[in-house]
């Protein structure tokens, strides 16, 4: 009574428009008043849900990334990537799925990924004859690759729901995975390309210009690499990895490029403070939820109704990809994080499925669940940033979804694509 | 009373941009710290009390600009007048988890308030205190965008 209850309310405030940080909120409300429990389990579990150092890494994150935006480092990483790509059939598009890699290092969240990119990004290629719907899809589904590369507050949010898996090796098993799905994402604009008679670019560069772009793109992809080797080394955690490179980005923009004023701060904090407060209070309500499904015993109910299925290793990672496509269908990433992560994850274990590896496909597949309707925060976000309707951006998307979904199955079914980075550095790093 | 406002959010913006700021350098102090004179016990619980406080207010200034995430498509279908009243019917219901989360949280301040944090030796209260506060100006909010929809529903031209 008390989840069909809860369930209820969740779909008709959901489908209403309520935002989703207040739609679980409101149910799990709903779901305390009907089981009789007292309402001080709300402010409780939504204070044990962001009472974490590991969480202070999100803000610190994002504030990097409001830094390089604000100090107008975008334009360096699109030069740096049209230079690579832009002369194969497609180009722009590539240039955005490339632009997005390099994005990823800076910011970890596919929101950021779609505003600053899709901005700048689908305008140009309107202008170069693509589709607006098709600059757009290329622009949502490349927006993924941000919160899989590091570093990413995706694996950030994970580690911390779940425990017990490093957010160091996270972000190592993320990029081999992230440049795979990037090259998913290229195959698939060229073939549309080369069907549409989409563009390349013809003209070539000084190489006065692209010394200038490479060296500028530098300083800003030394960033991840700075972070990753602080955190693997044991200098920073990942908290404190966030906090410097965001020193560090102040560093770049406002004494080495002088692209950021100092009156300019004030915004960049307080821009950080309204970005990250979305994820945040979504965490908050998402842990009350967390803490309702649990006493309802829907976490052994889901364990037990996989292990009467099946035995099989393969076979449960084969319907787990489903559940979770179908769970990323209806709810958004952090809240699906926070409820399903420490549920699977044990059962994983007990199948014996590496936690890395694990962690990686569970996210993959939530992230993917961005950009599927009806409750695509990804979707609606690119629509509103490209200016388009949400059927044409669906329409346009679908092959760019079905090609992460392949990616998907190989990092399911080939786990060294995820295990051996972590485990290589790890060992030079003595861990 | 207009200027009150105006001066009460200026200086509401800057505490949290300074709740920002505070907990970079609060981080990196650790980290420097670390390496010359030896950890500090201080930073990591000061940085997520400004995290809470900071996060959790800022969201009100998200939910005034209608920035958390929610699907609007069906509502946008409406048309304005429809939608106008819908908009106002779940900023009331978000009203009433406010109201029950500020409730709830009465009984908590009072266990809490005469323990001390491990570092800092303030009041456990102090960032419990956030998530009331906040939801009280998430109350606030709610009841401008309740007004702002039926002077909208009235005149949707």
């Amino acid at each position: 009574m008390t989840i069909l209850a809860l369930a209820v309310t969740f779909v008709v405030l959901t489908v209403l428009g309520m935002p989703i940080a207040f739609v679980i909120g409101s149910a799990c409300l709903v779901a305390l008043l009907i089981s009789g429990q007292s309402l001080t389990l709300l402010s409780h579990f939504m204070y044990i849900g962001v009472d974490s150092f590991v969480l202070v890494a999100v803000p610190m994150f994002v504030l990097t990334g409001e830094i390089m935006l604000k100090g107008r480092m975008t334009g360096a990483l699109t030069d740096f990537a049209d230079v690579i790509v832009g002369r194969i059939r497609g180009g722009m598009g590539h240039t955005n799925i490339a632009a997005s890699v390099f994005f990823a290092g800076i910011t970890g969240s596919a929101s950021a990924d779609t505003t600053a990119l899709g901005s700048v990004l689908i305008p140009t290629m309107a202008e170069k004859g693509y589709s607006r719907a098709y600059a757009t899809a290329v622009t949502i589904a490349s927006s993924v690759i941000g919160p899989i590369i590091p570093p990413s507050l995706t694996f950030v949010i994970y580690a911390m729901a779940v425990g017990g898996v490093s957010v160091g090796e996270l972000f190592l098993a993320g990029i081999i995975p992230g440049v795979l799905v990037a090259i998913a994402l290229m195959v698939m604009n060229y073939r549309i390309s080369l069907a549409r008679n989409y563009e390349k670019r013809t003209e070539r560069y000084s190489v006065g210009f692209v010394l200038t772009t490479v060296r500028r793109s530098l300083l800003v992809l030394v960033m991840p690499v700075l972070i990753v080797v602080g955190v693997l080394s044991g200098d920073f955690t990942a908290t404190e990895a966030a906090a410097v490179a965001s020193i560090y980005a102040l560093v770049i923009c406002m004494v080495v490029t002088r692209t950021l004023k100092f009156r300019e701060l004030p915004d960049v904090f307080f821009s950080t403070a309204k970005t990250s407060s979305i994820m945040f209070l979504l965490l908050a309500t998402s842990s009350v939820l967390s803490y309702i499904l649990a006493t309802q015993g829907v976490p052994t109910m889901i364990a037990n109704s996989f292990q009467a299925v099946t035995d099989n290793k393969y076979v449960f990672l084969m319907l787990m990809n489903i559940s979770l496509l179908m769970i990323g269908l209806v709810l958004d990433l952090f809240p699906a994080i926070i409820i399903f992560g420490p549920i699977f994850a044990g059962i994983a274990q007990s199948y014996g499925v590496d936690p890395v590896q694990f962690g990686v496909v569970f996210c993959v597949n939530l992230l993917i669940g961005l950009n599927t309707p009806p409750v695509g925060s990804g979707l609606f976000l690119g629509a509103a940033v490209g200016k388009v309707r949400l059927e044409d951006l669906i329409r346009e998307v679908r092959p760019f979804i079905l090609m992460e979904i392949v990616v998907l199955l190989i990092l399911t079914y080939v786990p060294f694509l995820t295990t051996t980075l972590p485990r290589t550095v790890m060992g030079f790093f003595g861990g | 009373m207009r200027s009150a406002f105006a001066l009460f959010d200026t200086a509401l913006r800057f505490a949290i941009g300074l709740s920002m700021a505070g907990i970079m350098l609060a981080i990196c102090l650790q980290v420097v710290a670390r390496g010359t004179i030896g950890a500090l016990p201080w930073p990591e619980e000061l940085s997520v009390i400004l995290m809470i406080w900071g996060l959790l207010l800022a969201a009100a200034y998200v939910l005034n600009e209608r920035g958390h995430v929610g699907i609007t498509y069906f509502v946008e279908r409406l048309g304005p007048k429809t939608g106008a009243l819908l908009v106002a019917a779940m900023h009331l219901l978000i009203i009433l988890f406010a109201a029950a989360v500020i409730y709830g949280s009465l009984d908590k301040l009072g266990s809490v308030a005469r323990l001390r944090t491990g570092a800092l030796g303030i009041s456990r209260a102090v960032p419990n205190l956030a998530i009331p506060v906040a939801c009280a100006l998430y109350i606030v909010v709610s009841i401008r965008i309740i007004l702002e929809s039926f002077e909208q529903w009235r005149n949707p031209g």
